[in-house]
């Protein structure tokens, strides 16, 4: 019985240590965000702030290498491009899976697979497609672009889900004479609500997180998605004024955990189904 | 089978509509067909136009002296007999597989050992919300943060304070090849955690009555890792490293903002050199012949793993 109290105490003793190792970079952040720089340059790091300058910090953060706009732009682009392929995926994985469009699973892979390169494939000749068509460095072009790379896995997830509705809701309702696209309304997306959820979910912490497209596809400020301005806050100040970038990072990072914090089952659910992302 | 209990009369009926529906339903199922190429268009449409677009168009720059100003002309494989001799080659290969190697063991090992042990313990909860952390804050916050204490200003201040002077002045961002591997705990801090939820997710699948069936044989402790929650782990594995290889493979964001591949290109990957020749010097018929390289790697790394995803989806 001893020997296994002792054995117990010493596991704990190993998870206390490593959940110090994890929180403390993000507790010395948070400290040193709300410090003032001169604070923050004559004492070390690991003291607490001898005056609170968080707010002053936030906002300064908040106006200059726009990190303000880069979060209003962010929460757009998620919202927007996550929305927006749910709907293409839908419609996409009704037609192969409920209409069974000839080819389809044909049709799915090229979908499916078209994102599956690294990253780098793509970056090059959409920086050149996005100069001639005039999408580069704006809000319509990077939406484009966060809609265009969700639809492949939002397609998998959701043709998975439809497979399992039973194709009876269907007849009936086309007995009764609804048109597919009604039908793929009122009653395939009401059932798929949660999958829905799920992926909006996934795909707007992908879109929130996006750094190479944000600095790829635009070039201002008032155009650029959080994390690009984030980044650029770090060239700005060179690591002059470290409170006010890690202000920056607190509030680039705040929206993720308000969602983390509150949604968590969804984020395990939105887990089981990365297992399945290639 | 309902039609059975109903008079014959209805059910008569029934047959007959059906006869007649399927008569009809010649030419406008056909009709019906075609229109529903109309559902599957948009996302087609977005991901050759994009995409797939973008992988041909890729390939075919690599082979051009593509610089952004004026027009590329084809200089055959050039762009690959540069990349062969670059002395900046050697470097990028070591970090690129220095990065998969360390993604494989590191995150992996220590979140399938968090999940075993964090599995029905008290304080679950709290522990796994904490390990989980990083993950929630992203990449680049990730970065933001690290630099900060990577930094003159950071953890080397609380070594020396602490009376260990060897780590009192160590440049952990700019000594080669150093950097790399302070990334790489910055990198493994940040993802641990999801590798553990996946673990969880993994551990839950394993049927309780084979636990107890081990237990009466005597099997506890090391003994049921070994034998039975390891191998039952095994396709969860297989799918957290193809992930991680993948990954790591392409690590770009935090190699970014920490030391955008510096000093002097010690730190960088092919993902980052990709995107500096292309986008810094704009050479980009260099830049997309590294990335052809670097995707040669991925789907090396991912062929046996994409090939099960594949038989899986049909």
């Amino acid at each position: 019985m001893k020997a296994a109290n002792a054995k117990q105490a010493v596991i704990y003793g190993c998870l206390i240590v490593a959940a110090l190792i994890w929180a403390l970079p993000i507790w010395w952040s948070v400290i040193n965000a709300a410090k003032s720089s001169s604070d923050f340059f004559a004492h070390p790091f690991y003291d607490l702030p001898r005056e609170f300058n968080l707010l002053a910090n936030i906002r300064s953060a908040w106006d200059s290498a726009g990190l303000g706009s880069g979060f209003i732009n962010s929460i757009f682009y998620g919202v927007a491009g996550a929305a927006a392929s749910i709907v293409i995926a839908s419609l996409a994985a009704y037609g192969i899976v409920v209409l069974r469009v000839r080819g389809g699973f044909t049709i799915f892979m090229v979908i499916f697979s078209g994102t599956v390169f690294p990253l780098q494939m793509y970056i090059i000749p959409l920086f050149k497609m996005y100069n001639t068509l005039h999408l580069y460095n704006s809000r319509l072009g990077l939406v484009l672009f966060y809609t265009a790379i969700s639809v492949p896995f939002c397609t998998l997830v959701l043709r998975g889900f439809y497979s399992t509705v039973p194709p009876e809701y269907r007849e009936a309702a086309l007995v009764e004479g609804a048109a597919e696209a009604r039908i793929l309304r009122s009653v395939y997306a009401p059932l798929s609500v949660s999958a829905a959820l799920v992926l909006f979910l996934f795909q707007f912490t992908w879109i929130w997180n996006d750094l190479l497209f944000g600095i790829v596809l635009s070039s201002s400020p008032s155009v650029h998605p959080v994390m690009a301005s984030l980044s650029s806050l770090m060239g700005l100040y060179g690591g002059s004024s470290l409170p006010v970038e890690l202000s920056g990072a607190l509030i680039a990072a705040s929206p993720m955990l308000v969602l983390f914090f509150t949604l968590r089952r969804f984020f395990t659910q939105g887990l089981s189904l990365v297992v399945r992302r290639t | 089978m309902k039609t059975l209990s109903l008079p014959r009369v209805v059910s008569a009926q029934a047959a007959g509509d059906a006869r007649r529906a399927a008569r009809r339903s010649g030419p406008a199922r056909r009709g019906r067909k075609l229109s529903s190429y109309l559902f599957v268009l948009p996302a087609l449409i977005l991901v050759v136009g994009m995409f797939w677009y973008s992988i041909v168009v890729t390939v075919w720059i690599s082979f051009t002296d593509s610089n952004g100003l004026t027009t590329p002309k084809f200089v055959g494989l050039s762009n690959y007999r540069a990349l062969v001799q670059d002395p900046a080659l050697s470097t990028n290969i070591y970090n690129t597989l220095i990065w998969a190697v360390a993604m494989i063991v590191l995150p992996v090992g220590l979140g399938l050992v968090a999940a075993v042990i964090l599995k029905k313990r008290r304080g679950r909860t709290v522990f796994q919300s904490v390990f989980y952390l990083p993950y929630a804050i992203g990449f680049v916050t990730t970065g933001v943060i690290w630099s900060f204490l990577f930094g003159t200003n950071g953890i080397s201040e609380l070594f020396g304070s602490l009376g260990i002077k060897s780590l009192g002045n160590v440049q952990w961002l700019n000594d080669v090849p150093l950097n790399t591997y302070s990334m790489i705990i910055a990198s493994t801090w940040q993802v641990v955690g999801v590798d553990m939820l996946l673990f969880f997710v993994g551990l839950d699948t394993i049927d309780p009555q084979i636990v107890e069936a081990a237990n009466l044989d005597g099997a506890v402790g090391w003994k049921l890792f070994r034998h039975i929650t390891l191998p039952s782990l095994t396709p969860m594995t297989r799918v957290i490293v193809a992930i991680s290889i993948v990954n790591a493979l392409q690590a770009f964001n935090l190699i970014w903002v920490m030391t955008q591949g510096g000093p002097y290109g010690s730190s960088s990957t092919f993902a980052l050199w990709t995107y500096q020749q292309s986008f810094q010097y704009y050479k980009m018929g260099y830049g997309a012949a590294i990335a052809v390289v670097l995707t040669i790697f991925v789907l090396l790394a991912s062929i046996g793993y994409l090939r099960r995803s594949l038989q899986e989806a049909r």
